[in-house]
C-alpha cells in the first residue's frame, strides 16, 4: 500500500516536468519581454501623446495615455517661445546640435576607424604602448578633463568647432573599431596586398565594406552621446545662437510658467533624430551586438 | 613569366626562432615546383617570403633577374592562392576576380574582358554575379584560381589551396590545377603537406624539414632515389618500412642483412649497383623496404624470404595491404617518427619491444587471416640502405 502511490504519484510529475516547463517558460519569457517593452515604450508614448494635448490634460496619471483634444498647438508654442534674439531661435538650437553631432559622428568614423586600423594591422614602433594608452583613456570620464579642457579652449567659446573638436577622436570608438578589425581574417589584407592594394586602398576597399556592423554601432553610440551632450556646451556657450538642444530644453523646463505640453513637444523634437538614426542603423547594430556576443 | 631563385635565403623571427636556415634553389621559368613537408617545416614561410608577406632576414631572392627582397608584394608581379581562398566576402565573383586589375588601374572594359575570359576557362561564367558565401567549396577554389590567372603574373604562389576540399573534389581540382598550369606555362610554387598531391602535381618536388630542403627532384626520382631516411619515409604511401639491421660481407662479394633470426641475402651483382655498399663497414645499418617490394610466396624458400605474422589486413579492391609483425627494430630516426607519430606509436604498441609492424602491398590482393604466419619474399634488389647519418647509399634501385 505504501509503495503503490509512490510510483504513480511520481510518474505524472516526471511527464509534466518534461513537457510543462517549456511552455510555461515560454510564457514567462513572453511576459518578461512584454513588461520590458511596455516599460521602455510607455514614457516615449506618454511624451508623444502629451505633446499633442492641452497643458491641463497632460500630467493626468494613466489618463495621460488617452489621446484626446489632439493638436499641434504645443509645437507652435515652442517655436513661438524661441523666436527672438534674446531667447534664441529654435531652428538655431537644432542647427547647432545637428552640425556638432554630424561632424562628431562623421569625423569620428573617419579618424577613429583609421586609427584603429593602424593599431590592428600596421606595424610601427610603440604601437602596443600607444594602444594601451588609448585603452586607459576609455575609463577616464569626460568630467575629469572638462576643466583643463575649458582653460585650453577658453579663447574659442561660443563657436561650433569648440563643441566638436574635443570629441572627434574618441578612445572608446577606437577600441570598438580595433576589436572588430583584429577579428577580421588577416588573409584578406594579405590577399589585397598581393592584389596590389597598399594600406590605404586595403582599408578603403576591403576593411571598411566588411565592417558595417561596427560603423553602425559607433555611429549610434557617438550620435547618442553627442546629441545629448550637456556639460561641455554649458561651459563653452552663453550665446543662444551656439547653444544646442539639451541646454535649451533644461532652460525651457526651468522657465515659468511650466507648460508640460510644450516641454513634451520639445522633447519629441529632441528625441526624433535619435530614433531616426537608430532605425536606420539598427540592422547592423543588432548584428554587431549579436556577433560580439558570440565572440564573448 | 620568370624564374624564381633563392640564394641563401634565411628567415629568423624577431624572437630569434630560425624558421629557415638557408634555402638555395632555382625554380625554372614555367616550372611547377612543389614544396612539401610536415607542418612547421618552413614551406609556407618560404612561400610567404616569396610573396613579400614575410621579410627575408638574409640572402637574396630573385624573380627573373631582379632581386626582390625589398619589393612589396604588389611590385613582385606574383599572384597567390591562399589556403582559405581569402575571397573578399562583400564582393561578387566578378569583383573579386577583377580587384587586382582595378588596383592596376586598367580600363574597365579590359578588366571585364579578362575576367570573362578567365571565368570561361574555369567554368565560372554563370557564377560571376554571386558573392562567395553563395558558392560551394570547389567553386570558391576556382574563383581563387581565377583571381590569380586574370593577373597574368610572372608566377603563381599557392599555399595548400586544396586542403579545405573533400577527398573527391581534391583529386578533381588537383588535375584541373595541373592542367591549367601546363596550359598557361606560368612558373608555379605550390605548398602542400600532402605527399600524394606533391607527387602527382609537381615537375619537381622540394621535400623540406626544419627549414631545409632535404631533396629537390622530380617525383619519380624522389621515390626511387630518396636522399635520406627522412625523404624515404616521407615519400610513398603506405610509407617505406624502415628498420635497423646489421650488415655482414660474405667472401663471395655478397652482403647479408640481419632480419631478426634470419638473414637477407644481397647478391654480388646487386651489391655492385649500390655505390659504397661493397666497402661499407660491417655493423649497424638502416634498411628501407617499400611495401611493394614484398611478395606473398607461401612455398618459397631460401635467403630472401622472411617469416612473419599477419596483424591487420586491408582489402582495397585491386590490392591488399598486409600489416605484419616483423622481428626487427623499427628505424628510430626522429624524422621518420615526426611524420606519422601516432601511427608509429600504435604500431610499436602492437609490435612490442624488438619487433615492429611493417606493411606489404600485395597485387593482386591476397586474403590472409589475422594472426596467420606467412612467408614473404623480399626483393633484395630494391632495398634502400642508409648510413648512420641517415644518408642514402646509392643510387641503385631499378634492376
Amino acid at each position: 500500500m505504501s509503495t503503490r502511490p509512490q510510483p504513480t504519484g511520481t510518474a505524472p510529475v516526471v511527464v509534466t516536468a518534461n513537457q510543462g516547463p517549456s511552455a510555461a517558460r515560454k510564457a514567462v519569457n513572453y511576459l518578461v519581454l512584454i513588461v520590458l517593452a511596455v516599460f521602455f515604450i510607455a514614457p516615449i508614448l506618454y511624451m508623444f501623446i502629451g505633446s499633442l494635448k492641452p497643458a491641463d490634460k497632460v500630467l493626468n496619471g494613466l489618463a495621460g495615455f488617452i489621446p484626446e483634444s489632439l493638436s499641434l498647438d504645443n509645437y507652435a508654442g515652442v517655436f513661438a517661445r524661441f523666436n527672438s534674439e534674446a531667447t534664441g531661435y529654435f531652428y538655431n538650437f537644432y542647427l547647432t546640435s545637428l552640425i556638432v553631432s554630424v561632424v562628431i559622428v562623421i569625423g569620428g568614423l573617419v579618424v577613429n576607424s583609421m586609427a584603429a586600423y593602424a593599431f590592428a594591422r600596421l606595424r610601427w614602433r610603440g604601437r602596443d604602448a600607444v594602444m594601451l594608452a588609448v585603452i586607459l583613456l576609455v575609463i577616464v570620464p569626460f568630467e575629469a578633463i572638462a576643466v583643463p579642457l575649458f582653460y585650453l579652449l577658453n579663447g574659442s567659446r561660443n563657436t561650433y568647432y569648440v563643441q566638436f573638436i574635443p570629441f572627434v577622436a574618441n578612445a572608446l570608438s577606437i577600441y570598438l573599431f580595433y576589436t572588430f578589425f583584429v577579428g577580421l581574417p588577416k588573409q584578406l589584407d594579405e590577399a589585397a596586398r598581393v592584389d596590389g592594394a597598399g594600406p590605404w586602398r586595403t582599408f578603403l576597399y576591403i576593411i571598411v565594406p566588411m565592417s558595417k556592423p561596427v560603423f553602425a554601432s559607433v555611429t549610434i553610440l557617438t550620435f547618442l552621446s553627442s546629441w545629448g551632450s550637456f556639460l561641455w556646451p554649458v561651459m563653452m556657450t552663453d550665446q543662444p545662437r551656439y547653444r544646442p538642444l539639451p541646454l535649451e530644453i533644461s532652460v525651457f523646463q526651468g522657465q515659468p510658467p511650466t507648460d508640460w505640453g510644450q516641454i513634451f513637444a520639445f522633447g519629441v523634437m529632441f528625441v526624433l533624430p535619435l530614433l531616426i538614426v537608430f532605425l536606420v542603423f539598427q540592422r547592423w547594430f543588432v548584428q554587431s551586438v549579436a556577433s560580439s556576443g558570440l565572440k564573448g | 613569366m620568370a624564374s624564381i631563385t633563392y640564394d641563401k635565403v634565411r628567415k629568423v623571427y624577431p624572437d630569434g626562432t630560425e624558421a629557415i636556415p638557408a634555402i638555395d634553389l632555382e625554380v625554372k621559368d614555367g616550372e611547377f615546383m612543389v614544396f612539401v613537408g610536415p607542418s612547421g617545416c618552413g614551406k609556407s614561410t618560404a612561400l610567404r617570403m616569396t610573396a613579400g608577406l614575410e621579410d627575408i632576414s638574409s640572402g637574396r631572392l630573385y624573380i627573373g633577374d631582379d632581386v626582390v627582397n625589398a619589393k612589396s608584394p604588389q611590385e613582385r608581379d606574383i599572384a597567390m592562392v591562399f589556403q582559405d581562398y581569402a575571397l573578399y566576402p562583400h564582393m561578387t565573383v566578378r569583383q573579386n576576380m577583377g580587384f587586382a586589375l582595378r588596383m592596376m588601374r586598367l580600363p574597365s572594359d579590359e578588366i571585364r574582358r579578362r575576367v570573362d575570359e578567365a571565368a570561361e576557362r574555369l567554368s565560372l561564367t554563370a557564377l560571376l554575379e554571386r558573392t562567395p558565401k553563395n558558392l560551394s567549396g570547389g567553386q570558391r577554389q576556382r574563383v581563387a584560381m581565377g583571381r590569380a590567372i586574370v593577373r597574368q603574373p610572372a608566377a603563381f604562389l599557392m599555399d595548400e589551396p586544396l586542403s579545405n576540399l573533400d577527398a573527391k573534389l581534391r583529386v578533381q581540382m588537383r588535375a584541373e590545377i595541373d592542367a591549367l598550369q601546363h596550359q598557361l606555362g606560368v612558373t608555379t610554387l605550390y605548398v602542400t603537406h600532402d605527399q600524394v598531391e606533391a607527387m602527382t602535381m609537381g615537375d619537381r618536388v622540394a621535400v623540406m624539414k626544419n627549414g631545409r630542403i632535404q631533396q629537390c627532384a622530380p617525383p619519380q626520382e624522389l621515390y626511387e632515389n630518396p636522399a635520406n631516411v627522412f625523404v624515404a619515409g616521407f615519400i610513398g604511401s603506405p610509407k617505406m618500412n624502415l628498420f635497423h639491421s646489421v650488415l655482414r660481407h660474405d667472401p663471395d662479394g655478397s652482403v647479408r642483412l640481419k632480419f631478426g633470426p634470419q638473414d637477407l641475402h644481397i647478391s654480388p651483382a646487386s651489391v655492385a649497383r649500390i655505390r659504397g655498399l661493397g666497402t661499407y663497414p660491417e655493423g649497424p645499418i638502416t634498411v628501407g623496404l617499400r611495401p611493394e617490394s614484398l611478395q606473398y610466396t607461401p612455398d618459397a624458400s631460401g635467403d630472401r624470404s622472411i617469416d612473419v605474422t599477419v596483424n591487420v589486413v586491408e582489402m582495397l579492391g585491386n590490392e591488399s595491404l598486409i600489416h605484419f609483425v616483423a622481428p626487427v627494430e623499427q628505424a628510430s630516426d626522429a624524422d621518420v617518427r615526426d611524420r606519422a607519430q601516432a601511427s608509429d606509436e600504435e604500431e610499436s604498441l602492437l609490435a612490442g619491444a624488438g619487433s615492429s609492424v611493417m606493411v606489404a602491398r600485395l597485387v593482386p590482393p591476397v586474403r590472409l587471416a589475422e594472426g596467420q604466419g606467412v612467408r614473404l619474399t623480399v626483393d633484395t634488389d630494391r632495398l634502400y640502405l642508409f648510413d648512420a647519418q641517415g644518408q642514402a647509399l646509392g643510387p641503385a634501385r631499378t634492376p
